[in-house]
């Protein structure tokens, strides 16, 4: 008996653990103490680094809010910390994201941030001019189920070329971006698709060249998002207000740097310096911003379209082509709020 | 009851608790059910790269236990053999065994590139120090007599003496370096394929992760588990057997 009780304390701690959930500390008018934010250390994340580097998240909640920022390496583990409830508000991109919340449903989409952003590099060497020279060839995506790896491909069932290890078809394999280049340097693979600043950077460390630029990468001609801004179900049932806030913040970014952009390189420099320990040129980080769209829309259908590639690639396994309805995880209301009230 | 009922038993109830603690708790994406863990089972062996990625990891842990033997072996003969190196050497590998093969990582990705070479160079130097050792300590423990029958007998002082009377001399304790390298092995590859790229468990573990595709991930660590298992069952533990029968020990272990 003994025993059992003892196995049943365990499988309850288990469980527990598994349920268990972060509960927001309140301050006394009522708004939560501290934010946690989520970001990628890249440049396509240029507007969440404006509102961090210009206050603008602290004008929109106070000073008393404290913000916490983690900066991941990739939206699935940003997706993986949003699912279990370990972050607040997130900057990620939309496939990763669309992933776990058809898992985890405990997490929305309320702002977009920008479009575009990704090209299709090529090595030097490789002999490759077009899409339909990519078979055969080994072509490297950031992760599996990422929105590059969508993209990528949309542009080969475009092209006609199929995905897979047989004869005639691409070669897909993961390289984080930051090893994309020395995988061009090594000759280990052909092209990949990657998001700004490493297109840039390969073009400008002379193995690589562009094959196809930001503005013909599907779907929709490089207006797709890229970097969208989530918000966790709690937060935004608990603290809407916070959430509009950080709504606005977004949307002052993206003005400021549609405004100055010359000054906003200099910001998102030290917010990359504070991340990743180095920044970045500013050259390169002023021509991956010129290869993107600051928007705060988002087209569902296209993320749908987007979504449905991943349900072929078998990425999503338990949710249906015909069933798909993301019109519940993007809740743009706040959005068109923040707007209005402008 | 038998051992092979009881273990029956206990699994079944596993199985239950299992799918119980699912159900009940609702643990949902978090942790997967049996039925959607059976489910991966078999979406990973008809569409997807189960079967592949589980051939590809055997292979590369084969070829690297290979090596490990090999070299492991014969470092443990040199160290028993040759004081000079053992004191010099010798000490060297006791320092190396304490360091998890996975920091060699980061050096292997810069010497060899983010490919097979790296993640072979790991598991193998995961089981190599265990083999040198438990090979030194096994030769060490050789009674002297037999050394000295066998040179009367005309061995000689050195390759045959080796292969004819140290390494069967020797046996019990290789045999225990083996299973433990193996295992080392098992550990220094997994860990070496989830940062490494290539085909293998390893990496469709990582892909599990990114997907958050967590019956694939579970039906993985099940999959390290009964090929861990199977292998020392019918590969080890049926050799240890055998030369324990060898060797008159049989009887001994109860």
């Amino acid at each position: 008996m003994r025993r059992m009780a003892w196995m049943l304390t365990m499988l309850l701690i288990a469980s527990w653990m598994m349920t268990a959930c972060g509960e927001i500390a309140v301050g006394p008018n009522g708004k939560a103490k501290k934010v946690r934010l989520g970001v990628f250390k890249n440049v396509t994340h240029a507007a969440a680094y404006i509102a961090l580097e210009n206050g603008y998240f602290k004008q929109a909640w106070g000073d008393d809010v404290e913000i916490e920022v983690t900066a991941f390496d990739n939206g699935s583990d940003l997706s993986i910390a949003m699912a279990t409830g370990d972050i607040d508000i997130g900057f990620v991109g939309p496939g990763p994201a669309t992933t776990f919340y058809l898992k985890s449903k405990n997490y929305r989409v309320v702002s977009g941030s920008n479009n575009g952003g990704a090209v299709l590099v090529a090595s030097n060497g490789s002999n490759v001019n077009s899409v339909k020279d990519l078979a055969d060839k080994t072509v490297a995506i950031p992760s599996k189920g990422n929105t590059n790896d969508i993209s990528l491909r949309m542009l080969l069932q475009q092209a006609g070329v199929p995905v897979g290890k047989s004869e005639g078809s691409a070669h897909l394999i993961v390289r984080s971006p930051s090893d994309t280049l020395i995988s061009f340097r090594q000759k280990e693979i052909d092209a990949a698709l990657v998001p700004e600043p490493w297109g840039t950077q390969i073009e400008k460390a002379g193995v690589g060249h562009i094959v196809v630029d930001w503005d013909q990468i599907p779907p929709n001609h490089g207006d797709y998002p890229t970097v969208i801004m989530v918000a966790s179900d709690q937060f935004l049932k608990g603290q809407r207000d916070m959430v509009k806030g950080a709504v606005r913040a977004n949307l002052e970014a993206i003005a400021f740097m549609k405004e100055q952009p010359d000054k906003s390189y200099e910001l998102i420099n030290n917010e990359l310096k504070k991340f990743s320990g180095k920044g970045l040129d500013k050259a390169l980080i002023k021509a991956s911003i010129s290869r993107l769209k600051l928007t705060p829309d988002i087209d569902v259908k296209v993320m749908e379209e987007m979504t449905r590639v991943s349900i072929d690639a078998r990425y999503i396994k338990d949710v249906r082509k015909e069933d798909l309805d993301l019109s519940q995880f993007v809740d743009l209301s706040l959005l068109e709020e923040v707007k209005q009230g402008k | 009851m038998s051992t092979a009922l009881r273990r029956t038993i206990f699994l079944v109830l596993l199985l239950i608790a299992w799918e119980a603690g699912f159900r009940i708790f609702g643990w949902g994406w978090k942790f997967p059910s049996v039925t959607q863990t059976l489910q991966a089972f078999y979406d990973g062996y008809v569409h997807g790269e189960l079967l592949q990625a589980t051939i590809a990891s055997m292979i590369r842990l084969i070829v690297s236990f290979v090596i490990s033997t090999v070299v492991g072996t014969t470092l443990g003969f040199l160290f028993a053999r040759y004081r000079l190196l053992d004191d010099t050497i010798g000490f060297v590998v006791v320092a190396l065994q304490t360091i998890p093969s996975i920091a060699w990582l980061p050096f292997a990705i810069i010497w060899f590139g983010l490919n097979e070479t790296s993640v072979i160079f790991i598991t193998a130097l995961g089981a190599t120090w265990t083999m040198a050792l438990s090979s030194r300590t096994g030769i060490k423990n050789i009674p002297p007599i037999y050394l000295r029958a066998a040179q009367t007998m005309g061995t000689g002082n050195g390759f045959k003496l080796f292969i004819q009377v140290m390494i069967p001399a020797a046996f019990p304790y290789l045999i225990n370096g083996l299973r433990t390298g193996w295992a080392f092995a098992w550990r220094a590859l997994v860990a070496g394929e989830l940062i490494a790229k290539g085909v293998g468990l390893g990496q469709l573990l990582q892909d599990g992760r990114n997907l958050g595709d967590t019956p694939l991930m579970l039906c993985i660590v099940i999959m390290i588990a009964v090929l861990g298992t199977l292998s020392d069952h019918f590969c080890f533990k049926r050799l240890e057997d055998k030369v324990l029968e060898r060797y008159g020990l049989a009887g001994s272990k109860s």
